[in-house]
C-alpha cells in the first residue's frame, strides 16, 4: 500500500493523503496518532518474530 | 421503525459515497420510511423492495461506515443492527454490500467484516459507469466464485443500471442463502480469538459469536463488550493475553484484521480486474482548481456568498407569498368572526400566527437544504470542510461548521437541521449550540427600526449603515469564544480526529436531492413545527386575557374627538398593558431598568422570546400605533422618538437614548428569542438539556453585554 | 359559559395538554432509558441490555 501526500489545504492543514484508492483529509495534529504496520508485501518489510 | 412480524428484512451496507442511497431510492422507489434508531440521532431509513417475483422485503439503509470498528453512533448502530441487537428492529436476513467498483480492495474490506455475520450477502458493485470510463474490467463470475458463490452484480444506480438485476439477486440470495466467504485467520490469531470467545462466554454465561469475538479483540471501544456485560475488571487479562498472543505471531493487535483482511482479498481479486485504456481522473483536475491555494479559496468564497445569498434573498419571495396567504386566509377567516372577538383573536392572532410562524421558515429549508444536497452529492462539501478546517478546528469546530454558521445569518432553523453533516458529536454539537448567535433574517427589522429611527437621523447614514453591519458582527464576536470554552472546558468527550474522505467529483441525481430536501422540511413541520404552533397559542393567550371590556369604554370616552383608528390602537395598548404579558412585564421591568427599557419595551422584549421579529409589532401596540406596524413605520418612529420616561430619576428624558437604542439592538443581537430554534435545538441534541442551557446562556449574556453598553453609552453621552 | 369561550379553552388546553404529554413522554423515555430525546421514535423502543 502507498501512502501519498496529495496536496495540502489551501489554508496550510489538513493534508489530503491518497491510499488504496482513495484520498482523505487528515490534521497534521492527529497524524501522530496514526499505526502504520509494513504489510508482509512490502518491499522494506519489517522483521517479524517467530 | 419495522414490525417484527412483517416480512424478511434485509440491510443496505456500504462504505460512504458508493451511491448506496442512490440504489436504495432506486430500489425501494418513495416507499420510504424515515425515523431514528433508539436513543441516538441517527436516522432510520426503511422501504419496501420488490423482488420482481410478486415477493417483496423491507429495506434497511444502514448508514455509510467504512469497518465495524464502531467509532461513532452512526458505525454502532449499522453494528448493532446487522447483529440483531436493536431492540424492535430483527436482525436481517440478508445483507446488500454496496461497493465502489473502482476500488474494489478498499470496500471489500467491509465485505469481509459483514461476511464473518454468516449473513446471506448480494455483492453490488455500483458505479460501474466510472469504472468503466475508468478503462476497468472486472469478471464478476470469477469474484462470485472467489467469494463463495455470492451474487456479484455491478450497477450504475445513478443511471438505472443493473437494478432488476440486483433484486434478482437478492431473491438467489435469500432462497439460496449464500454467504460470503469468511476470512482463513492464522493458526495464531484464530487461537486468540478462539480464547476471548471462551472467557467472554465463562464471564456472561452467553454465546458469543465469532464476529463478537472479532470485535472484542481487535477494537480498542469498549461497545460490544458492555453489550455483552463483560465488565473491564474480567475482561482486562484475557483480553491482554490474546492480544499478546496476537502480537507474539508477528501482527500488531490493533493492525492484524485490515492486514489479514486485505492480503487475503488481494489474493481474491487477483485477475479479477484489468485495466485497460481510460480516461484520466477528472477529480483530480478539478481538485487542482478548487483546492488551489490562492483560487481555492476565492471560489470558496464565491460559491458560499452565493449559497448565502440565495438563502436569503431566493426565500424572500416566497416567505412573503407565504405571509401573504396567511394574511389573506386572516382577512377571508377573522371578519364572519366580529360578533366573537376572542375567537376571531385567537384564529387570527393565535392560531393563523402560529401556522404562519413555522411555515414561514419552509422556503429557506427547502433552498438550504437543496443547496447542501447538491454541494454534498457533487462531492464539493468535502472539499468546503477541507478548506475551511484550519479557521475552525482551533476553536474545537471543525471545517463543516462552516456551512451551518453561514446559513445561520439566514435562520438558525435550518442551520441546526445542517449540522446533521457533522460526523463529530462534540463538534456537532458545539456548532449548534453557537449558530443562534449568527444574526438572522429576524432580527433585522429591529436593526431596521432602531437605525432609520434614531441613527440615521442623528448621526447620518454613514453611521446608519456601520451600525447595521456591527450588529451582524456581534453575534459572531461572542459565539467564537463560547464554541472555544464549550469544547475546551464544558464537553469533556474526547474529540474525533477530522478523518474525511475526498470523493469523486459527480453530477448530483436530482431526484435523490429533492427526496432528501422534502424529508427534511417534512420533519421540520412535523415535529419543530408543532411544538411551534403549540407555543405561539399559549403566548396568545398570557397576551390576550384578561380582557376587561370596560377598558374599551372608558379609552373611548376620554378621547371622543379621537378617529375610530387611533381609538382602536389606544384600546389594543390598553388590553396588552392589562394582560398577564403585560403585568409580568411591568412587574419584571425593574431587571431591564439597568439596560434602559421601560414596561412597554420589556412588554415587547417578553412577547419577542417565541420569535423575535414580533418586536416591532409589540412596539405598534404598546406605543398606541397599531398592530400592524412594521419596521419602516413612520408612526412607530415618531411614537418612540417623541417616548419620554414618564416617572423615576429620568423622568422627562427620552426613552430611546443613544445608550437604550444600542442595548435593545445588542439584546437581541445575542438573546434567544426564537421558540422554533429551541425547539429545533432540543430535536437534533435530543432532549431538553443543551435547548435548556443555550435559552440561558444566551439571554444572560444578552442582559449583561446591554446592560454594560448601556451604562458605558449612558455616561458617555 | 358561552360556546366561545368553551372552544378558546378548549384549544389552548389541547395545545398546554399536547407540549405537556411530550415533555412527559420524553422524560419517561429517558428514565427508563430509552430514547433519549424528542427524536420522534416510538416510545416503546429501547435499546436491549
Amino acid at each position: 500500500m502507498v501512502l501519498k501526500l496529495i496536496r495540502k489545504a489551501p489554508l496550510g492543514d489538513p493534508l489530503a493523503i491518497e491510499f488504496c484508492g482513495q484520498v482523505v483529509s487528515l490534521r497534521l495534529a492527529e497524524a501522530e496518532n496514526l499505526i502504520v504496520d509494513v504489510s508482509a508485501d512490502c518491499p522494506i518489510q519489517r522483521p517479524r518474530q517467530p | 421503525m419495522s414490525s417484527p412480524d412483517a416480512g424478511l428484512l434485509v440491510a443496505l451496507v456500504g462504505n460512504p459515497n458508493t451511491g448506496k442511497s442512490t440504489l436504495f431510492n432506486a430500489l425501494t422507489g418513495l416507499r420510504q420510511r424515515v425515523g431514528n434508531y433508539p436513543g441516538v440521532t441517527v436516522s432510520r431509513k426503511s422501504g419496501t423492495c420488490d423482488l420482481g417475483d410478486g415477493q417483496k422485503v423491507e429495506l434497511v439503509d444502514l448508514p455509510g461506515l467504512y469497518s465495524l470498528a464502531a467509532a461513532s453512533p452512526d458505525e454502532q448502530v449499522v453494528i448493532d443492527a446487522l447483529s440483531g441487537n436493536i431492540a424492535g428492529d430483527r436482525r436481517p436476513d440478508a445483507v446488500v454490500m454496496v461497493v465502489d467498483a473502482t476500488n474494489l480492495l478498499r470496500n471489500l474490506f467491509l465485505a469481509s467484516q459483514v461476511a464473518e455475520l454468516g449473513l446471506p450477502l448480494v455483492l453490488v458493485l455500483n458505479q460501474a459507469d466510472v469504472a468503466k470510463e475508468q478503462g476497468l474490467r472486472i469478471d464478476t463470475e470469477l469474484l462470485s466464485r472467489r467469494l463463495g458463490g455470492v451474487p456479484v452484480i455491478l450497477t450504475s444506480a445513478w443511471k438505472g443500471e443493473g437494478i432488476p438485476e440486483v433484486r434478482r439477486g437478492l431473491a438467489e440470495a435469500l432462497s439460496r442463502r449464500t454467504p460470503m466467504k469468511r476470512v482463513a485467520w492464522p493458526v495464531d490469531i484464530a487461537g486468540a480469538l478462539a480464547d476471548v470467545a471462551q472467557a467472554a462466554s465463562a464471564d456472561t454465561g452467553k454465546a458469543i459469536s465469532a464476529a463478537d469475538a472479532q470485535r472484542l479483540l481487535f477494537d480498542t471501544n469498549a461497545s460490544t463488550a458492555e453489550r455483552l456485560g463483560w465488565t473491564l475488571e474480567r475482561r482486562e487479562k484475557p483480553l491482554r493475553s490474546a492480544r499478546e498472543r496476537v502480537r507474539n505471531s508477528g501482527y500488531n493487535p490493533m493492525a492484524a484484521e485490515p492486514l489479514v483482511h486485505y492480503a487475503q482479498l488481494r489474493v481474491a481479486l487477483d485477475g479479477v480486474v484489468s485495466e485497460g485504456l481510460g480516461k484520466a481522473g477528472r477529480t483530480a483536475a478539478v481538485d487542482r482548481l478548487l483546492l488551489h491555494r490562492v483560487l481555492g479559496p476565492v471560489l470558496f468564497l464565491g460559491i458560499m456568498l452565493g449559497f448565502f445569498a440565495s438563502v436569503f434573498w431566493l426565500a424572500k419571495f416566497p416567505m412573503d407569498w407565504i405571509q401573504l396567504g396567511v394574511d389573506w386566509t386572516k382577512g377571508v377567516v377573522a371578519p364572519p368572526l366580529e360578533p366573537y372577538p376572542m375567537l376571531q383573536s385567537l384564529v387570527a392572532d393565535g392560531i393563523l400566527g402560529g401556522v404562519g410562524a413555522f411555515l414561514v421558515f419552509l422556503p429557506q429549508i427547502l433552498i438550504l437544504f437543496l443547496f447542501i444536497g447538491i454541494l454534498e452529492d457533487s462531492g464539493y462539501m468535502a472539499r468546503a470542510a477541507f478548506i475551511m478546517d484550519r479557521l475552525f478546528s482551533w476553536c474545537g469546530l471543525n471545517g463543516k461548521s462552516f456551512v451551518p454558521m453561514l446559513s445561520g445569518f439566514a435562520c438558525a432553523i435550518p442551520s441546526l437541521l445542517s449540522t446533521r453533516t457533522i460526523e463529530d458529536p462534540k463538534a456537532r454539537l458545539a456548532t449548534a449550540f453557537v449558530v443562534p448567535f449568527m444574526s438572522c433574517s429576524a432580527r433585522f427589522p429591529i436593526y431596521a427600526l432602531m437605525c432609520a429611527a434614531f441613527i440615521g437621523p442623528l448621526y447620518g447614514p454613514g453611521w446608519e449603515s456601520l451600525v447595521m453591519v456591527g450588529m451582524h458582527c456581534v453575534g459572531l464576536v461572542f459565539a467564537v469564544p463560547t464554541a472555544f470554552v464549550l469544547t475546551r472546558l464544558v464537553l469533556k468527550v474526547k474529540p474525533q480526529p477530522f478523518v474525511l474522505e475526498l470523493p469523486r467529483y459527480q453530477m448530483p441525481k436530482p431526484r435523490d436531492v429533492v427526496w432528501r430536501m422534502w424529508q427534511n422540511a417534512a420533519e421540520f413541520v412535523s415535529k419543530a413545527g408543532t411544538v411551534i404552533f403549540a407555543i405561539t397559542i399559549i403566548v396568545w393567550a398570557l397576551s390576550y386575557f384578561p380582557r376587561d371590556a370596560s377598558v374599551a369604554e372608558r379609552i373611548r370616552s376620554e378621547h371622543p374627538t379621537e378617529s375610530a383608528e387611533k381609538v382602536k390602537a389606544r384600546v389594543q395598548a390598553a388590553y396588552v398593558e392589562q394582560s398577564y404579558m403585560g403585568r409580568f412585564g411591568k412587574t419584571i421591568q425593574p431587571v431591564f431598568d439597568p439596560l434602559g427599557f421601560d414596561w412597554k419595551i420589556t412588554v415587547g422584549v417578553l412577547a419577542s422570546f417565541p420569535a423575535r421579529e414580533v418586536i416591532v409589532s409589540t412596539l405598534g401596540v404598546t406605543y398606541s400605533v397599531g398592530e400592524g406596524a412594521e419596521a419602516d413605520s413612520q408612526d412607530l418612529r415618531r411614537a418612540m422618538q417623541e417616548a419620554k420616561w414618564s416617572e423615576g430619576p429620568r423622568a422627562g428624558s427620552p426613552i430611546f437614548s443613544l445608550a437604550a437604542v444600542l442595548a435593545l439592538m445588542v439584546f437581541f443581537a445575542l438573546c434567544s428569542q426564537c421558540g422554533p430554534t429551541i425547539a429545533t435545538l432540543a430535536q437534533e441534541t435530543g432532549g431538553w438539556k443543551w435547548a435548556a442551557g443555550s435559552f440561558v446562556y444566551m439571554t444572560t449574556l444578552a442582559w449583561i453585554v446591554s446592560m454594560a453598553v448601556y451604562q458605558v453609552v449612558i455616561r458617555l453621552t | 359559559m358561552n360556546l366561545e369561550a368553551v372552544i378558546v379553552g378548549a384549544v389552548i388546553g389541547v395545545a398546554v395538554g399536547w407540549l405537556a404529554r411530550r415533555w412527559l413522554a420524553a422524560a419517561r423515555r429517558r428514565k427508563e432509558g430509552g430514547c433519549a430525546g424528542d427524536c420522534g421514535c416510538a416510545s416503546k423502543i429501547k435499546p436491549k441490555r
